[in-house]
């Protein structure tokens, strides 16, 4: 990787670990992982369920559920999250960053309107009036394709097709203009034509509003048209990162080899689907 | 929402039917006379053929019970056995008071159970919620007469701060009244709210960890304004419908504890009615408490429509 | 099962349960020998506060009100018992014809739905008030209420196991309909049916109390925790323990049944067990016990 200042890395993971207690007691999920995200720039996370991704993804966002516990370093804005209060670091979510979760459906809340979902971190945040923060929603819909015309503001979410509300779910993650944007599968529940409409949208608003984006995928194709750097993560290890163009083309790991085979081309109709035999990376790694 | 209403009602039309004609058949089914079982060992033969016409026993099973369907269907339960009154209106007058008690019981109810279950789900302390646990666990196990006589002893007897039976219409003494009723709300309310303490508490644990609630820790909201205006508001819109099956509960610690407090209400008409086997007076009982369970449920169905945009939706089409 | 009685015995609040219903039934079955005579009446003391005319006291009629409250307790069990195992029956028999016979199950579903909606109380005091009094229109009335739900998972369990595979098999190999029934639905729908069976049971404890307390449950002679209790408000400026006692065996033998209830049901659900175990994993790393036990705290189910 070239050599950057610090002043031009946001986000700067070192040496993550994050355990999972479980019956027979904790088990680590990620194993001290390093990530790099530029200013500005694009970084993906690709692994299979179950690799940590997104176990990573909440660590970075201070998000983890209950029974998880990260150590080692998050340094954003070269800032030890890890080490900051709980209040401080739910300060900086929705404010300093945004995230895009995977199940809009159930990522947003079943009973109240959209409009009031979205004014909640506008007047906490930037401190809106109620008037002025339906005003800035009306605007963030419009700029994720949705036109005030779909009174989607007064709507709930059960009544809103899947695309639409991925639309709402990213125009509330930048709503407070966030440097940091972190889409966990932000296209998996959504049928393949919109995905492209999705991940389009999100390229787009990280170049208009200067966004850094963390994209956290299973799917190498997708991930490699839309991130500058890539990290492939297996059973909590990282077992090949750097320049997207690199892995893509040339990849160190075989365990990147067989993801890329096993994504599925267009045109392409194999008599069987590719199968990756884990077992002979795990090895390598332990 | 009008179709809504409709189907719903169709619905509930078992809750009626079905304890009517249980009681139909059974009386029927019963060995011997019903006329002379009814009127007991000191009745002469013209007094059990008079009640025999009277409740058209003579005619054929079939035409006694289109006979009957057609009654039912005009109100008509015609007259108590041993009461010598019109069946609707006895039930009538009574309904009044029941209905004073079990609205009244699951206001409070409502005013205590779903504030601590929601306190209860929330809190990080275990001994708190620990101990409201034991606490509803025991107010589920309770029986309603018992609270009630332990109420007595202790209010009645002991501190006679209340009277310990009786009662008087709000319109004759409003403080009497009160004083009358207090009792026994407040013995069933207590008891209703251990049950609506229990489904708010879990409907709180449940929506604790909804997606919803991560999304909201991501917008960067603070944990006490997630939990008031985000968890709550999910866990406490469908007790709406528990109120519903509250009710049927209540309904029934209703008729025990009117006989314990003799207020003058459907349960204690019931009892005289049972006791006395005065079929009319039980089939007018019966039935009106069905009617007005499925009303009650219906209303309940159409506010939970309105609080939850999900139902709402449903109902539109 | 194993797992299902090892997560049970770690639940504090099943065992309580457990316990508590296993005294009773023991003393209830030891009745003759650990009381005197329940129908030796003795005027003379009536009354009797705890401790000079018996442990407990005597009642308004001279009985010893240990011995009293030892032969109601086998009644209360006994009666509730037998309810319980004719509803099982009746139940089982119920849902397995509804699982199967599709024109069957439209009616008699309804029937049920009406049945469950109506207050169980109210409809046993009407059934009581049109056959008659007496133990057998009490035992009739408390088991059909009792009926309903039981049919209710039987038939879920019937209709799931009408098409799985391995019953639509064992009719291909030209087994009989009624062997498939017992062979597929009794295993699948036991579990379910233990723990409705120790709910209807405490319902059934808490029915008869209130039949006997309105005086149209049992006869008056036969000795029951509801019919002491109709007593107490009479006596109760003179005899504290004619109230308390009865209503504490019934609140303690619903209490029992309905905590083990719980304990069952959260041990048949492998999700509630798996977090039953996470909360004792916690003592094994102090660091995340406090959030482990707030967790496993918030997720268990209690109803």
């Amino acid at each position: 990787m070239t050599t950057n200042s610090t002043d031009d890395i946001l986000l700067d993971v070192r040496g993550l670990d994050i355990d999972v207690l479980t019956p027979e007691g904790p088990r680590r999920v990620v194993h001290s992982l390093d990530l790099t995200l530029r200013r500005r720039g694009t970084l993906g996370i690709v692994g299979e369920s179950g690799s940590g991704k997104s176990m990573t993804a909440t660590a970075v966002m201070g998000i983890l559920p209950e029974t998880a516990i990260a150590s080692g370093q998050v340094l954003y804005r070269g800032r030890d999250l890890l080490s900051l209060p709980a209040r401080e670091r739910r300060a900086m979510a929705g404010r300093e960053m945004g995230f895009v979760f995977q199940e809009p459906m159930s990522a947003l809340h079943p009973t109240k309107t959209i409009g009031a979902q979205m004014a909640a971190p506008l007047r906490l945040h930037l401190g809106l009036t109620r008037r002025q923060a339906r005003a800035r929603s009306a605007e963030l819909l419009d700029l994720v394709g949705i036109p005030p015309s779909r009174g989607v503001l007064d709507a709930y979410v059960h009544q809103l097709s899947g695309g639409m509300r991925q639309r709402v779910m990213i125009a509330m993650s930048i709503s407070c203009e966030p440097d940091l944007l972190i889409a966990d599968e932000p296209t998996t529940a959504l049928d393949a034509t919109i995905q492209k409409q999705i991940l389009d949208l999100l390229a787009e608003l990280r170049e208009e509003l200067g966004l850094s984006v963390l994209l956290i995928s299973h799917d190498l194709g997708l991930v490699s048209r839309y991130t500058d750097d890539v990290v492939v993560m297996l059973d909590g290890h990282a077992m090949e990162s750097g320049p997207t163009d690199r892995v893509v083309s040339a990849p160190e790991s075989g365990y990147t080899r067989g993801l890329l085979e096993a994504s599925p081309r267009l045109g392409d109709s194999p008599d069987r689907l590719p199968v990756i035999d884990k077992s002979r990376f795990t090895k390598a790694v332990q | 929402m009008l179709s809504y209403v409709f189907k719903r009602l169709l619905a509930l039309i078992p809750t009626v039917a079905v304890p009517m004609v249980l009681l139909f058949v059974l009386l029927r089914l019963t060995p011997g006379d019903p006329a002379a079982v009814i009127l007991g060992e000191n009745a002469t033969a013209t007094e059990i053929a008079e009640l025999r016409t009277e409740l058209g026993l003579d005619a054929p099973m079939w035409q006694q019970f289109l006979d009957w369907l057609a009654r039912m269907a005009r109100f008509d339960f015609g007259e108590s056995i041993f009461l010598h009154a019109p069946v609707a209106e006895l039930v009538l007058s009574a309904a009044l008071v029941t209905g004073q008690l079990a609205l009244i019981s699951m206001l409070l109810a409502l005013l205590i159970g779903p504030a601590l279950g929601a306190v209860a789900g929330a809190t990080r302390s275990r001994a708190l919620d620990r101990t409201m646990v034991v606490g509803s666990a025991v107010g589920v196990a309770m029986p309603t007469f018992w609270l009630a006589i332990l109420m007595v002893m202790l209010f009645g007897v002991t501190l006679q701060w209340l009277p310990v039976a009786g009662f008087t219409p709000i319109t004759e003494d409003p403080v009497q009244y009160v004083r009358y009723m207090a009792l026994p709300c407040l013995a069933l309310g207590t008891l209703e709210a251990a049950t609506l303490f229990r489904y708010s508490r879990n409907g709180v644990l449940d929506a604790k960890h909804q997606p919803f609630v991560a999304t909201a820790r991501a917008q960067g909201l603070p944990e006490r304004t997630i939990t008031r205006s985000y968890v709550f508001p999910a866990a406490l819109a469908p007790l709406v419908t528990v109120v519903g099956l509250s009710l049927a509960s209540m309904l029934g610690g209703a008729v025990v504890t009117e006989n314990v407090f003799s207020l003058p209400g459907l349960g204690k008409l019931l009892l005289t009615a049972v006791e006395r086997r005065d079929y009319p007076l039980i089939e007018g009982c019966i039935f009106f408490i069905a009617v007005a369970f499925v009303l009650v449920n219906l209303l309940v169905d159409v506010v939970a429509a309105t609080l939850d945009p999900r139902i709402r939706l449903e109902a539109k089409e | 099962m194993r797992t299902t009685l090892r997560s049970l015995s770690r639940d504090p609040s099943a065992m309580t349960g457990a316990a508590i219903v296993a005294v009773i039934t023991l003393l209830a079955l030891l009745a003759p020998v650990l009381g005197g005579d329940p129908d030796l009446l003795r005027p003379s003391e009536r009354l009797q506060a705890p401790g000079t005319g018996g442990p407990l006291g005597t009642d308004e009629q001279g009985r010893d009100m240990w011995t009293v409250l030892l032969h109601g307790a086998r009644t209360s069990l006994g009666i509730a018992a037998a309810c319980t195992l004719l509803a099982i029956v009746a139940g089982f028999l119920t849902g397995v014809v509804c699982g199967y016979f599709r024109w069957v199950d439209a009616i008699v579903m309804r029937v049920i739905d009406g049945l469950m909606s109506f207050p169980n109380i109210i409809l046993v005091m009407s059934l009581v008030g049109v056959l008659g009094r007496g133990v057998g229109p009490v035992l009739f009335g408390l088991t059909v209420v009792l009926v309903p739900p039981i049919a209710r998972v039987v038939r879920a369990a019937a209709l799931t196991a009408r098409s799985a595979p391995m019953v639509e098999s064992a009719r291909a190999l030209g087994a009989r309909d009624s062997w498939i029934l017992f062979r597929y639905v009794a295993p699948e729908s036991v579990s379910v049916l233990i723990v409705q069976a120790t709910m209807g049971f405490a319902a059934t404890v808490l029915s008869i109390a209130a039949l006997s307390f309105l005086g149209i449950g049992l006869p008056p002679d036969v000795p029951s925790w509801g019919a002491s209790l109709s007593a107490a408000q009479q006596y109760a400026a003179v005899a504290w323990w004619i109230g308390v006692f009865p209503g504490a065996a019934i609140l303690l033998t619903v209490l029992g049944l309905i905590l083990l209830g719980d304990g069952l049901r959260d041990a048949m659900d492998p999700r509630a067990r798996r977090l039953a175990e996470l909360a004792r994993s916690s003592k094994s790393s102090a660091r995340s016990s406090r959030r482990v036990a707030a967790t496993a705290r918030s997720d268990e189910k209690d109803g």
